[in-house]
Parts: structure tokens; C-alpha cells; sequence
């Protein structure tokens, strides 16, 4: 499940920096979960004002947190999210809805895979 | 001696990161230390300006998109009014041409595309302090002040003097970057190793020492100023003559 959520290799190079400063692999899910979801609490604020500007720059953001998780996952819908918003596309809510989905499967993903490592 | 040989040791050189996203933030801080920087993060470049100022840091790294000021916006402020040459490479998301052509015309003097490649980072940062020699000096000495490295002594116009670590540690960091101002946050995170919001009277008291006790009030030849809200600068003065009317 976590290769498909998270990037094997991202996850290599958190394991390697975590020899470094031993308590941020676990640092970053807090941050993460935290950062994601303050991201798409702004998704969906602008989905509702139907604000295009500013859903394309909350989605940016979920997509930085996201890939330097190596959510890829979260990272790949935040990033259509971003291009969508920019074009002016329509996005049905059940979009959102998708991405909250994939930040509690990735912060699942990742916790399991502290637990391993 | 060539570049690299004069240049002072890694953990001299500070590296601010400008990053609004506390996961990237916490990555880039520890892809610094493992390579032997010291990395010093900021939420905004609002931040940056209110707690440091760019000529505290040797180098910045710079998210592009940032609630407030943008990363470009920042960048231009500090090329056109604060006319500063700290070098500076873009870390962001934004991959395409006209981005990085904008960023590389309006200052920047690397672009880095995220996510961030540890080993690549590194090498770019080494690359444009090579190019730039940005770095702090490495030299020892700054007439009258000669610093012995291998055994952490001082001597002033030839003179041992007596020396704390601490104060050892403080008067090379200054002046290793004379002329420049250092932020309160730069000496307690480097020379203290604390925190950088701790409030704390012990920079003051020491800087009031070294002031005093190894003439750093200008008398001889070199002047520890205080900057209003920014931080401290040594600066190389006049030395006034005794037999000066």
C-alpha cells in the first residue's frame, strides 16, 4: 500500500536523514498532517467561494507539503487540482473529497512505515 | 591557498532557508546539517527581514510561492533598493522555462526544482559559494587581533590574552564578518547553539565585555556597533593617536 501512496525513494532519503536528526521521520508526519490539512481546509474554503486564484494556490501548497513527503498520491491530485484551478476548469467537490481521502491513506501509509523502520 | 583553502570551515557558513512549508523546511534544515551548514529557517521573508537581514546569512534559499510577499518579489527588493549581493537559489515546485528564466534574470543565482535532491542541493550550493566566494573568511587575522586556530588563543598587537571559549568563539564569528551585520538569532543559534527566540541579556553582556576588555570600542582599531533592530556589526575604524590634537 505504501509504495503506492508514498515514494520509495523519498522514504529512502528520510530514513537517511533520520540518521541525522533521529526523530524527523516522525517529526514530518506531524507536520505533514497538519500542513496538509490546513492546505485543503483552503482548498475547500475557496471551492466554496469559487475562488479559482486562490483553490490553485492552496493546491499548490498541499502539492510541496505532499512531495516532499513523497506523497505521490496526494502530490498527483493536488498537483491536477493546481491545472484545473489555473485553467478555470470545473471541479466537482467529490474531487476534495478524494484528496482528504488520500492524506489519511498517505498519513496511514507513512505510520506504518515508522513502525517498520 | 587556493579558493576552497581559504574558505572557512562548513559550519561557518550560514544558510538561511525563507520556506513556508514546515515539511520542506525540516528537510532542507537537515539536508544542510548532514552537509556540515548551518541552516537558519524563516516562515516568510517578513520573517527574514524582522529577525535577521541578508547580510547575516552567506547564502539564501528561497521557496517561491509564499503567502504575502512572493519569493520573486523578495528577490527583487533585495537586488534593486537593498542593493545586496547575498547569494541566492530558488527551491520551488515551479518547473517551467518562464519561472526559472524570470528567477535567474531578476537575481537568482540557481534554481532548484522540487522535490529536492539531497546531493544535487548540496552541490549547487557549493557550486555558487565556489563561484561567488561568498563565504565567510577564513583568515586568522585582523591587525591587532591574531587567532591561533589549533589552540584556540588570542593576541592582540603580539600579546597573549587571556580568553573564555565563548568569547574566543564570538570574536572570530564577528570577525569572520566584518562589515556585516549578524542577527541576535545568528549568534544565539551559532555560538550558543540555543534557540533562536530565547530572550536573553548574555549577547549584550558579552558584547559589552569584549568591548571593554579587548578594545573593541574602537580604540583599537576595530568598533562592535550595535544595529537598531537588526543585530551587530564590527566594523574597522581609525585608531585615534595618542598624540592626536
Amino acid at each position: 500500500m505504501s509504495n503506492e501512496l508514498l515514494s520509495p525513494d523519498q522514504l529512502a532519503e528520510i530514513r537517511a536523514l533520520g540518521k541525522v536528526r533521529p526523530g524527523l521521520p516522525k517529526m514530518l508526519l506531524t507536520l505533514f498532517e497538519t500542513s496538509a490539512m490546513e492546505a485543503l481546509e483552503g482548498c475547500v474554503g475557496a471551492w466554496m467561494c469559487s475562488d479559482a486564484r486562490q483553490l490553485e494556490s492552496f493546491a499548490h501548497r498541499l502539492k510541496g507539503t505532499a512531495a516532499s513527503l513523497g506523497a505521490q498520491d496526494v502530490r498527483a491530485k493536488a498537483e491536477r487540482l493546481e491545472m484545473d484551478a489555473g485553467r478555470d476548469v470545473s471541479i466537482p467537490r467529490e474531487r476534495l473529497d478524494s484528496l482528504a481521502l488520500a492524506i489519511d491513506a498517505t498519513c496511514q501509509a507513512y505510520a506504518d512505515w515508522l513502525q517498520r523502520v | 591557498m587556493t579558493a576552497r583553502e581559504k574558505s572557512a570551515d562548513k559550519k561557518d557558513c550560514l544558510i538561511g532557508v525563507i520556506e513556508d512549508d514546515p515539511v520542506t523546511a525540516a528537510l532542507l534544515e537537515t539536508i544542510l546539517e548532514r552537509a556540515g551548514y548551518t541552516g537558519v529557517t524563516f516562515r516568510s521573508p517578513a520573517e527574514f527581514r524582522k529577525t535577521s537581514g541578508s547580510s547575516s546569512v552567506d547564502l539564501l534559499l528561497l521557496d517561491w510561492d509564499m503567502p504575502g510577499e512572493s519569493g520573486l518579489e523578495f528577490l527583487c527588493s533585495l537586488r534593486e533598493q537593498e542593493q545586496t549581493t547575498t547569494p541566492v537559489i530558488f527551491v520551488t515546485h515551479y518547473g517551467d522555462d518562464e519561472r526559472v528564466a524570470k528567477g535567474l534574470n531578476s537575481g537568482a543565482d540557481d534554481y532548484v526544482i522540487k522535490p529536492v535532491v539531497a546531493k544535487v542541493l548540496v552541490a549547487r550550493i557549493e557550486s555558487v559559494l565556489r563561484r561567488l566566494d561568498h563565504r565567510p573568511q577564513a583568515e586568522d587575522e585582523w591587525p591587532p587581533f591574531e587567532f591561533d586556530i589549533s589552540n584556540r588563543s588570542l593576541r592582540i598587537a603580539g600579546e597573549p590574552r587571556q580568553v573564555t571559549d565563548r568569547e574566543y568563539e564570538l570574536m572570530l564569528f564577528m570577525f569572520r564578518r566584518a562589515g556585516r551585520v549578524v542577527s541576535r538569532e545568528t549568534l544565539l543559534k551559532h555560538v550558543w547553539n540555543l534557540n533562536s527566540n530565547v530572550k536573553t541579556r548574555s549577547i549584550d553582556t558579552h558584547f559589552s565585555r569584549l568591548r571593554k576588555v579587548f578594545g573593541l570600542d574602537g580604540s583599537s582599531g576595530w568598533r562592535l556597533e550595535g544595529v537598531y533592530q537588526k543585530g551587530y556589526c564590527l566594523k574597522q575604524v581609525p585608531t585615534s593617536r595618542v598624540d592626536d590634537p
